[in-house]
C-alpha cells in the first residue's frame, strides 16, 4: 500500500515538474509556431539565477522569485534581436534557437566553469501523508506545478491580453485586421513563455545538479509529453502524466535505464498509431 | 474624402495585380467596387488594409497617409475590415468574437450598444460557439465584430457570398440603416448587382487593376447596358 502510494506521488511529482517545464514551450510554439529549442538553457539560467542569488547570500525565496524576472528579460531580448527576424520561417526558427541554446550553455559554461553547483533547498522535512512520510519540497513542486497551469488558465481564458492571444493563435491577419497589436503579444508572449522556464528552473533546481547540461534532462520529456499528448493545454497534461507516470514508476521497480527505454517505446508506439498525438487536433486549447 | 488612393500599385510577391488604382471614397456614403473576377476587388481591400504592401502611391484616411502602417494600426485609425468568407473565430463564443473587436479600441472589452441594436441575434445568442451558426448569422456577427471597435469606415468584400438570398436582402437593409445612422462610410465589393444598386451612391468599375469608370447609381438603374459592359453580363 505504501508502495504504491509513494509510487503515484513520484510519478504525479514527475508529471506536474514536466507540465511546468512544457507549458512555457506549448505557449511559444502555439503563439507563434516557433519551437524554442532554447527552452531547456532558459530553464538551465533560472537554475543558475538562483545559485547567484544564494552566492550573494540571499535566499532561496529571493532567488525563486528573481528566476522568472531574470529569465523573462532574457527571453524579451533574444525574442526583439534574434527571434523576430525567423517568425513564419519554421526551419530556421529550430536553427536560431539551438544556436542560442548552445550560446548559453557556452556562456554559463564561461562564468560559472562546467563543475555543478548544489543549491540549498528549503522545506527540508517528511509530511505525513495517508500513512507514508513525503517530502515537503517534493509537494512544494507539486503545488507550484498546479499555480502555473492555473495561472495560465487564468490568464488565457479570463483576461484581455488571453484573448487576444488566443485570438492569434486561431487566425493572426484577422486578429491583427481588428487592431490587435501581434507584435507585441509575440514580445510578451515569448517573454511570458521564458519566464515560465526561468520558474521551473529554480524550482527544479535543489532536486537535481545544477549544471551545464542540466536542461536537456527536463527538455527531452517536456517534447516527449507534448508530442504524445498532441500539443494544447489538455494535451499537454496527458502527455506529461504518461511520460512521467510511466518513467518514475519503472525507474522506482526497476532501473532509471529501462525507464528511459520505456518511455521512448511508448512514445514511438504512440505516434506511430496517432501521428498527430493522443490529443491530435482536439487539445488544442 | 475620407478614403482616397493615388495611383496605388500592389501585389502578390512580383506580381502587381493593381496597376495604379485611383480611387475616392466620400465621407458618410456607400461606394460600391464591381469588377469581374480576378480584376483586383479583394486585392484592393487587403492593400486599404496593411495586409499586402502598397509599392507605389499613397493611400490616405482621414487626412493621413496610411500606406505602411500595420495592419492593427490601420484597424485602429478607424477602418473595419469584413473579409470574404468572414473569417470569424469559429470556436470561440459570439461575445468573444465582438470582443476581439473592441481589444486595439478606446472601448477594449466592451461591446457598444449599436451592436447588438442593429443585430439582436447577436444578443440572443452571445453564448453560443460561433462556428455553430448559420452562414447568414455569421456574416451579421463578422459585421457586427466589425462595429464592435466603433470605426469610421467599414471596408465589406462579399457579403451576400454563400448566404440564402432571403437573408442577403436582410443584411442589406440593416447596412443601409447602419450607414445612415451610424454616419459610415462603406466601401463595398459585391457580386450581387441589386445589393449594390440598392445600398450604394457611386458605383467605380475595376477592371486588370485600374479604376476604369465612375458613375452614381442613379445613371445606371436608368441604363443597364453601363453595368452589362464592364461586367459582361
Amino acid at each position: 500500500m505504501d508502495l504504491i502510494l509513494t509510487l503515484g506521488l513520484d510519478a504525479l511529482n514527475f508529471a506536474l515538474a514536466i507540465v511546468l517545464v512544457a507549458m512555457g514551450l506549448v505557449i511559444i510554439f502555439g503563439l507563434m509556431n516557433v519551437i524554442n529549442m532554447a527552452h531547456g538553457e532558459l530553464f538551465l539560467l533560472g537554475a543558475y539565477t538562483l545559485v547567484v542569488v544564494q552566492q550573494a547570500g540571499g535566499g532561496f525565496w529571493l532567488g525563486l522569485i528573481l528566476a522568472p524576472i531574470v529569465v523573462g528579460l532574457v527571453g524579451l531580448v533574444l525574442e526583439e534581436l534574434i527571434i523576430r527576424h525567423v517568425y513564419r520561417r519554421f526551419l530556421d526558427t529550430i536553427l536560431a534557437t539551438w544556436g542560442i541554446s548552445i550560446a548559453i550553455k557556452q556562456a554559463v559554461i564561461l562564468g560559472f566553469g562546467p563543475a555543478s553547483y548544489t543549491v540549498d533547498a528549503p522545506l527540508q522535512f517528511g509530511v505525513d501523508f495517508l500513512g507514508t512520510t513525503y517530502p515537503a519540497y517534493r509537494l512544494f513542486i507539486m503545488g507550484v506545478a498546479v499555480l502555473v497551469i492555473l495561472l495560465t488558465l487564468f490568464v488565457f481564458f479570463r483576461t484581455r491580453f488571453g484573448l487576444a492571444a488566443r485570438g492569434v493563435i486561431a487566425n493572426r491577419s484577422m486578429a491583427a485586421c481588428l487592431g490587435i497589436n501581434t507584435r507585441r503579444l509575440d514580445r510578451a508572449t515569448f517573454a511570458f513563455g521564458a519566464a515560465l522556464a526561468g520558474l521551473a528552473g529554480a524550482v527544479m533546481a535543489p532536486q537535481m545538479s545544477v549544471d551545464p547540461q542540466m536542461g536537456l534532462g527536463f527538455l527531452i520529456p517536456a517534447f516527449l509529453a507534448i508530442l504524445t499528448g498532441g500539443g494544447g493545454l489538455t494535451g499537454t497534461l496527458l502527455g506529461a502524466s504518461l511520460v512521467g507516470g510511466i518513467d518514475s514508476t519503472f525507474a522506482k521497480l526497476w532501473s532509471p535505464v529501462l525507464a528511459q527505454v520505456v518511455v521512448f517505446a511508448m512514445a514511438i508506439v504512440v505516434i506511430r498509431l496517432f501521428p498527430n498525438g493522443l490529443l491530435g487536433g482536439r487539445g488544442r486549447r | 474624402m475620407m478614403l482616397s488612393l493615388d495611383e496605388v500599385e500592389s501585389g502578390y510577391g512580383s506580381s502587381l495585380v493593381l496597376k495604379g488604382v485611383t480611387l475616392n471614397v466620400a465621407a458618410g456614403q456607400v461606394t460600391a467596387l464591381l469588377g469581374r473576377n480576378g480584376m483586383g476587388k479583394s486585392t484592393l481591400m487587403k492593400t486599404i488594409m496593411g495586409l499586402l504592401p502598397v509599392k507605389r502611391g499613397v493611400i490616405g484616411f482621414d487626412g493621413a497617409p496610411i500606406n505602411g502602417l500595420r495592419p492593427d494600426q490601420i484597424s485602429n485609425r478607424g477602418i473595419a475590415f469584413v473579409p470574404q468568407g468572414r473569417e470569424i473565430f469559429m470556436e470561440f463564443t459570439v461575445e468573444e468574437n465582438l470582443l476581439l473587436g473592441t481589444l486595439g479600441k478606446p472601448n477594449a472589452g466592451w461591446i457598444p450598444d449599436l451592436v447588438f441594436a442593429h443585430f439582436p441575434i447577436l444578443h440572443e445568442r452571445r453564448k453560443q460557439i460561433a462556428g455553430t451558426m448559420s452562414g447568414g448569422q455569421q456574416q451579421q456577427l463578422a459585421i457586427g465584430r466589425a462595429l464592435a471597435g466603433q470605426p469610421k469606415m467599414l471596408l465589406l468584400d462579399e457579403p451576400s457570398e454563400g448566404i440564402q438570398p432571403s437573408i442577403v436582402e436582410q443584411i442589406a437593409q440593416t447596412l443601409r440603416a447602419i450607414a445612415e445612422k451610424e454616419k459610415l462610410t462603406i466601401l463595398l465589393v459585391e457580386q450581387n448587382v441589386e445589393m449594390v444598386l440598392d445600398m450604394a451612391s457611386t458605383c467605380a468599375f475595376i477592371e486588370n487593376g485600374r479604376i476604369v469608370a465612375t458613375h452614381g447609381s442613379e445613371a445606371l438603374r436608368a441604363d443597364e447596358r453601363l453595368i452589362h459592359r464592364y461586367l459582361g453580363l
